[in-house]
């Protein structure tokens, strides 16, 4: 009894709920019409298929370009320079590692990896190595380029970061 | 470390989950300062996008989600994430979110050649019910359709599943995941009588070889492909081939790149086959305990339209599913033409190659499968899946490891990758394909229909026993005017499918009506009549199947803008707009069931929501529930009636696999703090790691070893290699299937004038049709947009230099991109590789719409251009 008393009055305050989530969503008045141009990434009608724009890496050579800011604190930073000759990463050679792992300290040099990349967290998430973990071989999988396109939409996402460095 | 800091993570994370069980992470790593925002609630979640499945951890701040981190509690991930994972929360909030129902209107009405006007949902759904009973009243239940997906949670693909086959009576549902995965899924039902993996990711850490065939997985499955390089790196005996039409970062980390000419993989693996037996390399013991032998039609063609000139000659393409048993002798024969000679000569893909150098390479593949010491995990994906033959060559996988006896134990597997964060546990488990139901069943078995029907408490006979259409067939019907209307719900096909021209024109009919749903506008949202705004992942609960079987779900964390709401209430709101007397008396061929609902106590003016939804048994599971630790439920809100459909309706569904080796844990379980998913079956609490092998499998009969006990053709007539000869059928039960399978050519090859092979595919950067990515700016800056990427001689002949704009064109039509020669991609002379995402370079337009005749996957892989210099300025 006292189960479907707690039922009632819980249907009872969902029901309540929905009449006020309800009239919250009265009927807006209709806004202009759109038509199917005007809606998506692409602008051009269906039937026609123009070369999309050039765009470019950066040519900046590592060592010469600014930091670009990160999705949000914490998020893996964007590759700033070109790899032009840098990459693809093999077995053999990680030339990523070459400047951002080699233990360098001073402000001015490149940002070195952090402890958490020097982790094995699937077998040892305790210890910290002196070598990037095997499954982060593969930088370029997080810390991707960015050419010079434009956004195509905005994006209203807010990047809580508090310390841009 | 802090202790007011750790105390907060603690805090935080029991407030969350609704536990105070510890989340871990590394002492020394909450030491290094990422310290958790003051607000933040963190809460477990799983990714987006592609089929690994990685667990993330969500930040939710003011109604907002403000971060996303790989969970390290996770064993498919521990705590990495691939650039796309982490733009799990930015998705969310790209600017043009469609955010209220827009309807094609003139002067107040709807009409097809008018343009968007924003509608209520209760207009939305007035029209839409409106076409759904024109075109029902017409056509019956084959004119109507649903185009599902592989990103539907499970809890969405279960309810249009039983909307669809139960409440239509059509079997017009048909996944986006039929391009992505059927081949695998008819292999796995041909070969084993039981759909999905016997291995799990835990192999990789356990296996000495890793062989990728069509499979780009440094791209594709980022963090696995982290597991193989980490295994790679540290476990010296490691070894990693990469079978691939052209060069890719895949290839980077391989120790030996194969580059075959497309289609003949069918080859490849006869002279590995070959190589098995002549080398003595057969698991005699394995496979007489265990296995088969089996052949099957040849002349079944390319599911190409019947009227198509290729489909001539095809006289086995009604019976593309007949198989029959073997022996070994046959086997034997039909791999003895496939030598090295002559393997090598046809499928040596770059010319550019000494024929010597591609051999040793084959022939050094051949001895990692046929060394008895070295355990072999081979990973496949859109290379195999979307194949002529792409059932054969899943098959020809299975055929190569079942002789070895390398399969279903640890670090022994033959694994397809699912491309689809749900392609498992939404399309395949739960059956959202138009010949299936949940668990493994299907709609032309007459004890399966009974099942569901007894389940689903619908009179006899209301199930369809005929099989609805496959994706590709439904566009041909909707140009035939055979379907005229059309829901597509989290995909977006008009984009997606082969030859698309004829799509997009079929679309535009004046007769048909073609609703979407989605959270952005997409080219199928172009061509549609009705255009409805859908909440995404966080916006809604859910739960996603990965591609190891692995069940893992989530909690609304936010609510959705604007009037979107989940694709769960929309198709149980639409639900509510039809009635028994509308869709159970009948039509054509399909008998009536009214009498029989009127027996159940179900009236003519009863609907379909109260019948197939919200059920006596459903409004028992109410809300709130205390599994929500706080959490919203948005689509309990909107329906206003207090009960839990996703928690409801995953236990009915669960009622279908359990005590059937499809066993999923309860709902709750899925939540405890504990939890990062679960492999099933789930018997006594505990997950299945590895299927069919007595240690692991609970489903397995003692004494056995193993045991492929999977139901379905397990009675087969017996043959030789062209034809049955003793029809007399004869019981398999428990055993798996040795195929053989020939090379066949497929149907367009490049010549004179068409003279480059085309290939489609994804990017690291960008998911499907990039309607959610290239809302992301720092995604669509990583590449803005899809290029053609070809070898520089094929530039250089063709008088082409890096960035030109250039026409790709085909037999079917053509668009303009640029020309790319440098890029992470690297073809052979002969082939051009244009990815699919951008929906400015529609490269639809130009593929065939060939596929394997078995599985009816399409095959984006292989087909006739040319390209040539396009003008400069439009």
């Amino acid at each position: 009894m006292r189960m479907v008393r707690t039922v009632l009055m819980v249907l009872l305050v969902v029901f309540i709920g929905s009449l006020v989530t309800r009239a919250m969503q009265a009927p807006t008045p209709p806004a202009a019409a759109v038509s199917d141009l005007e809606i998506g990434l692409r602008r051009t009608p269906l039937t026609d298929d123009p070369a999309p724009p050039v765009y470019r890496y950066p040519e900046a050579p590592p060592g010469e370009s600014t930091k670009l800011p990160r999705f949000w604190e914490g998020a893996p930073p964007l590759v700033p320079h070109s790899l032009q000759g840098l990459i693809p990463i093999t077995r053999e050679d990680n030339l990523c590692l070459f400047c951002h792992a080699n233990g360098s300290t001073e402000p001015t040099d490149p940002p070195q990896v952090p402890k958490s990349h020097l982790t094995d967290y699937r077998r040892a998430p305790d210890v910290i190595r002196d070598s990037v973990a095997g499954a982060r071989w593969n930088c370029t999988v997080c810390h991707v380029m960015q050419t010079n396109a434009p956004a195509l939409v905005g994006n209203t996402y807010k990047a809580a970061i508090r310390n841009p460095q | 470390m802090d202790a007011s800091r750790r105390r907060f993570l603690k805090i935080g994370l029991a407030a969350a989950t609704g536990a105070a069980a510890g989340f871990h992470l590394p002492e020394h790593l909450l030491a290094l300062g990422r310290a958790v925002q003051e607000g933040w609630s963190w809460d477990k979640g799983v990714c987006r996008f592609c089929g690994v499945g990685c667990g993330i951890q969500i930040a939710t701040q003011g109604g907002r989600v403000v971060a996303v981190k790989g969970d390290p509690d996770s064993t498919v991930n521990r705590g990495l994430l691939c650039v796309k994972g982490y733009a799990n929360a930015k998705i969310l909030y790209g600017e043009d979110r469609l955010t209220r129902p827009l309807l094609r209107m003139k002067d107040g009405r709807f009409d097809k050649t008018g343009d968007f006007v924003p509608v209520t949902w209760a207009q939305a759904f007035g029209e839409m019910t409106a076409q759904f009973k024109r075109v029902y009243g017409e056509l019956g239940p084959t004119g109507v359709g649903v185009m599902g997906s592989g990103q539907y949670t499970i809890q969405e693909g279960y309810a249009a599943v039983k909307l669809v086959k139960a409440g239509w009576r059509s079997n017009n549902l048909d996944p986006n995941a039929r391009h992505c995965m059927a081949s695998a899924v008819a292999a796995f039902m041909q070969s084993f009588g039981i759909d999905e993996p016997a291995g799990c990711y835990d192999d990789i850490e356990l296996t000495d070889t890793v062989v990728t065939w069509g499979a780009n997985m440094a791209e594709m499955h980022p963090m696995l492909w982290a597991r193989v390089v980490d295994r790679r790196l540290n476990h010296e005996p490691m070894r990693l081939f990469n079978l691939t039409t052209f060069t890719t970062p895949t290839s980077a980390m391989a120790d030996v790149e194969i580059v075959f000419r497309p289609q003949t993989d069918l080859a490849i693996w006869n002279y590995i086959a070959r190589e098995i037996l002549r080398r003595e390399a057969m698991d005699r013991d394995f496979v007489e305990k265990h296995c088969v032998f089996a052949a099957g039609a040849v002349d079944i063609g390319y599911a190409l339209r019947a009227t198509d000139p290729r489909e001539s000659g095809q006289s086995q393409r009604d019976q593309a599913w007949r198989h029959w048993l073997i022996g070994l002798d046959d086997f034997r024969r039909g791999v003895e033409p496939y030598t090295l000679d002559y393997v090598a000569e046809l499928a040596r893909g770059n010319p550019d190659e000494p024929l010597d150098e591609f051999k040793a390479k084959l022939v050094a593949l051949a001895e990692a499968y046929a060394d008895r010491a070295r355990k072999v995990v081979s990973f496949w994906t859109m290379g195999f899946n979307q194949h002529t033959r792409g059932t054969w060559v899943n098959e020809q996988a299975y055929m190569a490891h079942l002789l070895t006896g390398k399969y279903a134990s640890p670090g022994n597997s033959a694994f397809s990758l699912t491309g689809q964060p749900s392609a498992c546990g939404t399309a395949r488990e739960v059956g959202t394909f138009a010949h299936r139901l949940p668990a493994d069943m299907a709609v032309d078995n007459p004890d399966h229909r009974k099942l569901a029907e007894d389940l689903w408490k619908l009179p006899a006979g209301t199930i369809n026993p005929q099989p609805g259409r496959d994706i590709t067939s439904m566009m041909r019907d909707l140009e035939d005017g055979r379907l005229k209307w059309l829901w597509v719900q989290v995909n977006n096909p008009f984009q997606a499918t082969a030859n698309a021209t004829h799509w997009i024109e079929a679309a535009r009919r004046l007769d048909a009506f073609i609703v979407v749903s989605d959270a952005y506008p997409g080219i199928s949202c172009k061509v549609a009549d009705l255009i409805l705004p859908s909440a995404m992942i966080f916006e809604k609960w859910g739960a996603y199947g990965n591609s190891e079987r692995r069940t893992q779900m989530w909690r609304q964390q936010v609510q959705a803008p604007g009037e979107a709401r989940a694709d769960l209430w929309q198709i149980l709101e639409f639900s509510k707009r039809l009635t028994v007397g509308d869709v159970w008396r009948g039509q054509g061929d399909l008998p009536g069931v009214i009498a029989g609902a009127e027996s159940l106590g179900y009236r003519p003016e009863t609907t379909l929501y109260e019948v197939l939804f919200a059920t006596p048994d459903n409004r028992k599971v109410v809300w709130p529930d205390p599994v929500a630790g706080g959490h919203p439920n948005d689509t309990v809100a909107h329906l206003g009636e207090g009960w839990f459909p996703e928690k409801a309706l995953f236990e009915e569904y669960a009622r279908f696999g359990r005590g059937h080796a499809h066993d999923l844990a309860p709902f709750d379980r899925y939540f405890a703090a504990d939890v990062r998913g679960l492999r099933w079956p789930v018997v006594d609490g505990k997950e299945t790691v590895w299927r069919f092998h007595e240690a692991h499998d609970p489903y397995v009969e003692k004494g056995k070893g193993f045991d492929f006990y999977g139901p379905a053709m397990k009675s087969l007539p017996r043959g030789n290699l062209d034809a049955v000869t003793d029809p007399a059928p004869v019981s398999l039960a428990g055993k798996a299937k040795i195929f053989f399978r020939p090379y066949v050519a497929p149907p367009e090859i490049p010549d004179a004038e068409w003279n480059l092979w085309l290939s489609t595919g994804r990017v690291l950067e960008h998911w499907h049709s990039g309607t959610m990515t290239r809302r992301v700016p720092e995604l669509h800056k990583a590449v803005p947009a899809a290029l053609a990427y070809m070898h520089p001689d094929d530039a250089e002949t063709r008088g082409l230099a890096r960035e030109d704009a250039v026409w790709i064109e085909s037999r079917r039509g053509r668009i303009r991109t640029r020309v790319e020669t440098e890029g992470r991609y690297q073809p052979p002379r002969g082939l051009v590789y244009v990815p699919w995402f951008d929906e400015s370079v529609f490269i639809n337009k130009v593929t065939l719409d060939a596929g394997c005749p078995i599985s009816r996957q399409t095959d984006f892989k292989k087909c006739a251009v040319k390209v040539y210099k396009a003008e400069e300025a439009r």
